[in-house]
């Protein structure tokens, strides 16, 4: 694990040879919440002039791409619409491989969700009441019956979500051959400096217990998302990409397993500390670390500073 | 584990002699879902008459104490309202002996439960059911505020059970000094024919979880449930309960921790297979085992008619 800040200038050359494109995680990387992290902007423009494809790579959901677009562009990054991926576009993806038809999507999710995957053509079931009657054979009449017209159920993070609706996912899942697919699937939802609520892997958790069935995950750190962008992006070498991120298990998880080179920053989850004790899988320790993505940004200049 | 219809007549003297009191359960004892078992409700009259005092168990929530009360006496069965326990009557119970009195409740139940609770005279914090403003801001002003008055948070059986409800109770649990108490645990919610829906115990997993808590769980097989049935009904001999009930985890389990008698009928969940093929702890084993309450009540008849015989002779 090198300190970005400590390679001299050979070690810096070699350093941006290394890699054609950068994948950023968001949250931690470019803004915290409601601050951006100072300098991040300038990074991201100072990797595109010295040609690395800049990605970025979100596993929330809660927002369409365009709205996502809007607020990086209002808040200073030069990132164009295709170059954002969430796992909402992997899902996408993903459905339109397999033979659904006309089946239909019943998902547990958000607006933004449910937008994408009607602009994508697919048809979306039916979800349940928000409330109902108090009585189980209220309960039995929402929740039990199936409908041979879903042929997937899409789990992602929901704070409408209800126990009717999670209890009609059981039940077509119960049939082997609809489709279960997972987005969000983390057991803490961050919503602030300090401040996670419950996570939607709760959830999914609860539907692959009851029906003995694992959904197909979407999001970070899942091999089926570095499948979505390899191809999207044409990218041939995994190795050819730097991967940057502040969270451990998801972002240099992700990393390892996509065979991505790793730089953490200490801008969002994970402190320093982690250098002294590494309590993860080996294979998750970074390639690089560094403060925040500023120093990347430090390193563009001193490195390539007759070019820019 | 004996059949109870395959002893001698004296066995069955020494087995009615053997207790003073009937606990039974509900559902699949004296009805199952929409119509009673035949024959049950000769049983608990038999039991009565021959002096057992027979107080009847249930970790049904959705129905008030009275509601429950009616349904029993309109379907036949000779039972007093004062000898229901439920969660709900237990919850009241155990904050009562603990002077959790003036603290208010967030609940996560339903309208029986919270009634109750009022009638009791607490004070209930709920959250509505319904949708909110997809933001995270909204969120988190809703679900992440505490409440300093708020002293108890119950965990209960709720179809209307959701997120930003859960996510309430855990913001309230974060004080240490909140008691946590919660309703029926199962995982399984079985709704009849065979129907097996999520139960409470899995949104009960997320709050202990989230918070590194445990409730005080006052649902069979839970022995806290058992504090209050001897407390309220002034039981001084485990040992001259009889347990009826047709589930073996939860109502074998429960009596089991209790160090009650044991008796399974097989009109509900548990079938004969599962008495061939044992797969629970051993201490869950019945003592007794019958098809139905019919058949308890077959015997006593029996073992009635043989007495009077021998009182003639």
């Amino acid at each position: 694990m090198k300190n970005l800040a400590n390679l001299n200038n050979l070690e810096l050359q070699k350093f941006f040879s290394s890699f054609d494109y950068v994948l950023s995680d968001v949250d931690g990387v470019l803004w915290n919440f409601l601050d951006t992290i100072p300098g991040t902007q300038e990074t991201i423009k100072s990797l595109k002039k010295i040609g690395k494809k800049v990605i970025i790579v979100s596993n929330n959901t809660s927002k369409s791409i365009n709205f996502y677009h809007h607020e990086l562009t209002r808040a200073g990054f030069d990132v164009d619409k295709d170059e954002i991926v969430t796992p909402t576009l992997a899902i996408i993806s993903y459905l339109k491989k397999q033979d659904l038809k006309d089946k239909e999507v019943f998902v547990l999710g958000m607006t933004p969700l449910k937008g994408s995957l009607e602009k994508a053509g697919f048809k979306l079931a039916q979800n349940e009441p928000d409330r109902i009657e108090e009585s189980h054979s209220a309960f039995g009449a929402h929740t039990i019956p199936d409908d041979e017209k879903v042929g997937a159920v899409v789990a992602d993070v929901d704070i409408n979500l209800n126990y009717v609706n999670l209890q009609k996912a059981a039940t077509y899942l119960e049939r082997p051959e609809v489709l279960f697919v997972k987005g969000a699937a983390d057991c803490h939802l961050p919503v602030g400096w300090n401040k996670s609520l419950i996570g939607p892997g709760y959830f999914t958790n609860i539907l692959e217990d009851k029906t003995n069935r694992k959904g197909v995950p979407m999001a970070k750190p899942s091999p089926f998302l570095h499948e979505y962008i390899v191809e999207k992006y044409q990218i041939g070498d995994p190795s050819r990409v730097l991967f940057v991120g502040d969270s451990i298990p998801s972002d240099m998880g992700f990393a390892a397993e996509s065979k991505y080179q790793k730089l953490l920053v200490f801008s969002g989850a994970t402190g320093k500390n982690v250098l002294k004790e590494w309590d993860f899988p080996h294979e998750y320790k970074p390639d690089y670390y560094a403060d925040s993505l500023k120093s990347l940004n430090d390193c563009i200049l001193r490195t390539f500073a007759c070019k820019l | 584990m004996r059949d109870l219809t395959t002893l001698n007549v004296q066995e069955l003297e020494a087995f009615f002699n053997s207790f003073d009191t009937v606990l039974s359960d509900i559902d699949g004892v004296l009805w199952n879902v929409l119509h009673s078992i035949p024959g049950a409700t000769d049983a608990i009259s038999s039991l009565k008459k021959i002096n057992k005092r027979v107080i009847l168990v249930t970790n049904n929530t959705i129905r008030t104490t009275s509601t429950l009360y009616k349904e029993l006496k309109d379907a036949g069965f000779d039972i007093e309202e004062n000898s229901l326990v439920t969660p709900a009557l237990a919850m009241v119970s155990y904050l009562r002996k603990h002077n959790i009195t003036d603290k208010k409740i967030y609940v996560i139940g339903m309208t029986p439960l919270k009634d109750l609770l009022r009638q009791a005279g607490f004070e209930i914090v709920d959250i509505p059911a319904g949708r909110i403003e997809e933001s995270i801001q909204t969120l988190v002003a809703l679900t992440t505020v505490d409440d300093e008055d708020v002293g108890v948070v119950i965990a209960d059986a709720d179809v209307n059970r959701n997120y930003v409800k859960l996510q309430k109770a855990v913001t309230f649990l974060q004080r240490k000094d909140v008691v946590f108490l919660s309703g029926a645990t199962d995982e399984k919610l079985s709704l009849g024919k065979g129907y097996i829906l999520l139960g409470p115990g899995y949104f009960l997993k997320i709050l202990e979880d989230m918070t590194g808590r445990k409730a005080v769980a006052l649902a069979k097989p839970s022995a806290n449930l058992n504090d209050y049935v001897v407390d309220e009904f002034k039981i001084k001999d485990l040992s001259r309960v009889l347990f009826v009930g047709d589930s073996i985890a939860e109502d074998m389990g429960f009596a089991a921790s209790c160090g009650y008698k044991k008796l399974l009928v097989l009109s509900g969940l548990a079938k004969k297979s599962a008495l061939e093929k044992w797969e629970f702890p051993e201490e869950y084993k019945p003592d007794f085992y019958v098809d139905s309450l019919k058949s308890v009540h077959d015997l006593i008849v029996r073992v009635l008619e043989t007495k009077v015989t021998t009182t003639k002779k």
